[in-house]
């Protein structure tokens, strides 16, 4: 049982959409976007697609837009940037294969020491590795 | 987000990041799984058949879709995945160039907090590419640990790692816990590696622990957590009861940096 125009509800959504996209505060959006995700927008930024969706049980809006990266904006119903989410270039395969140096961070962790029994081994290990856990933890 | 992390194969990873996510969604709490492993094999453990997935992992990481799409109900309420395949083990060198690769499941994931209680990163048994993007994006970390000397010497270099990890991508990771798996609890002496590495862990370890048990390793070739297999499982018990723990752990915390913010 309808009660009113399916496609009024839908103009006026979109329309809210629209009105919202044009007042945002680009300024806001690029720092925001630079500090999260350490990336610059280029200018070429084409709106794509708004929509209306859940966040925190509450409505929110999702607007999206292509730039050099793919950027969704989510902000509440009074405004406040809650989050956004990126689609960055990615490089072919074959371009990049040769400069991947797999690296991985490493730094000084605790060995076993051969020489000792098997017991003190275990307690000195253990030992420095709950002080390192301390030392995350507590830092 | 919590990650569960270990360099050693076999401690107790995906057994742990099956069995803990089914016994928080039996709590009742909304609890998403993101399978960061190539080898899927929390994918297949939480009863998804990779072949009928639309996107995974992969896919998110590139941007051919937003995680909130990847993400597939498994036949348990509160309980989601987002899946890994095979070809994930593609992606450090379809990023290597990249200078944020660290970073690309943080920033692909992070609107997905916001929907659910927990969310839980499996990891591979390395501390490569897909490892690091986990601690990165997580802001807790399991250690699964067996009672072993060579386990002791694959933590410190995981704990060696996740301090390079706070220094450079990212400050607010912090230990929630090692987690004892495969202990041998059914003797009646106590094995003394365990009590010595209780001892010095004191609070840095988990309450709970992970007892042998061979119908886990069954559970798994049904490709079901180990409650829907046998819910009166020995291990089934340990895992209600680490979830139990774990959400108590957080309640604290979370009580606690109230406390902090609010302190009158």
């Amino acid at each position: 049982m309808k009660i009113t125009d399916t496609q009024l509800i839908k103009a006026k959504e979109r329309e809210l959409i629209r009105s919202i996209t044009r007042d945002l505060d680009w300024r806001m959006i690029r720092n925001i976007f630079r500090e999260k995700h350490q990336l610059e927008l280029g200018d070429s930024v084409t709106y794509k697609h708004g929509d209306m969706v859940v966040r925190n049980s509450d409505i929110a809006y999702q607007l999206d837009f292509e730039v050099k990266v793919s950027l969704s904006v989510i902000l509440d119903r009074a405004g406040n940037y809650l989050s956004c989410a990126t689609s960055a270039y990615v490089p072919e395969p074959a371009s990049v294969v040769e400069e991947n140096t797999g690296e991985t961070p490493t730094s000084e962790s605790p060995t076993a020491d051969p020489s000792l029994e098997p017991r003190e081994n275990i307690s000195e290990m253990a030992s420095q590795l709950a002080s390192m856990i301390s030392e995350i933890n507590e830092a | 987000m919590i990650c569960i992390a270990s360099q050693k194969g076999g401690t107790g990873k995906t057994t742990t990041t099956v069995n803990l996510s089914a016994s928080l969604a039996l709590f009742e709490k909304r609890t998403l799984v993101i399978d960061c492993d190539p080898q899927g094999n929390a994918t297949t453990g939480l009863g998804i058949d990779k072949k009928k997935v639309q996107w995974d992992l992969y896919d998110v990481l590139l941007g051919k879709a937003p995680a909130e799409k990847a993400v597939v109900s498994t036949a348990m309420d509160y309980l989601n995945v987002l899946p890994a395949r095979f070809h994930l083990h593609q992606m450090e060198n379809r990023l290597a160039s990249t200078s944020y690769r660290e970073r690309i499941l943080r920033a692909r994931i992070h609107a997905l907090a916001a929907d659910y209680d927990f969310i839980l990163l499996d990891t591979p048994p390395s501390l490569g590419f897909l490892t690091l993007n986990a601690l990165t994006a997580a802001r807790w970390l399991i250690m699964p640990l067996q009672c072993q000397l060579y386990a002791l010497e694959g933590l410190g270099q995981l704990l060696a790692v996740v301090r390079k990890v706070r220094e450079e991508f990212n400050r607010e990771l912090k230990i929630a816990g090692v987690l004892l798996t495969m202990c041998e609890t059914k003797s009646a002496r106590p094995d003394p590696i365990m009590s010595q590495i209780s001892d010095r862990f004191q609070k840095k370890i988990f309450r709970t622990t992970i007892p042998r048990d061979s119908l886990i390793r069954d559970s798994s070739n049904f490709s079901k957590p180990l409650a829907l297999h046998d819910i009166l499982a020995r291990g089934t018990e340990a895992y209600m009861d680490l979830a139990d723990e774990l959400i108590r752990l957080f309640q604290n915390k979370s009580n606690l940096q109230k406390a902090n913010e609010n302190p009158g």
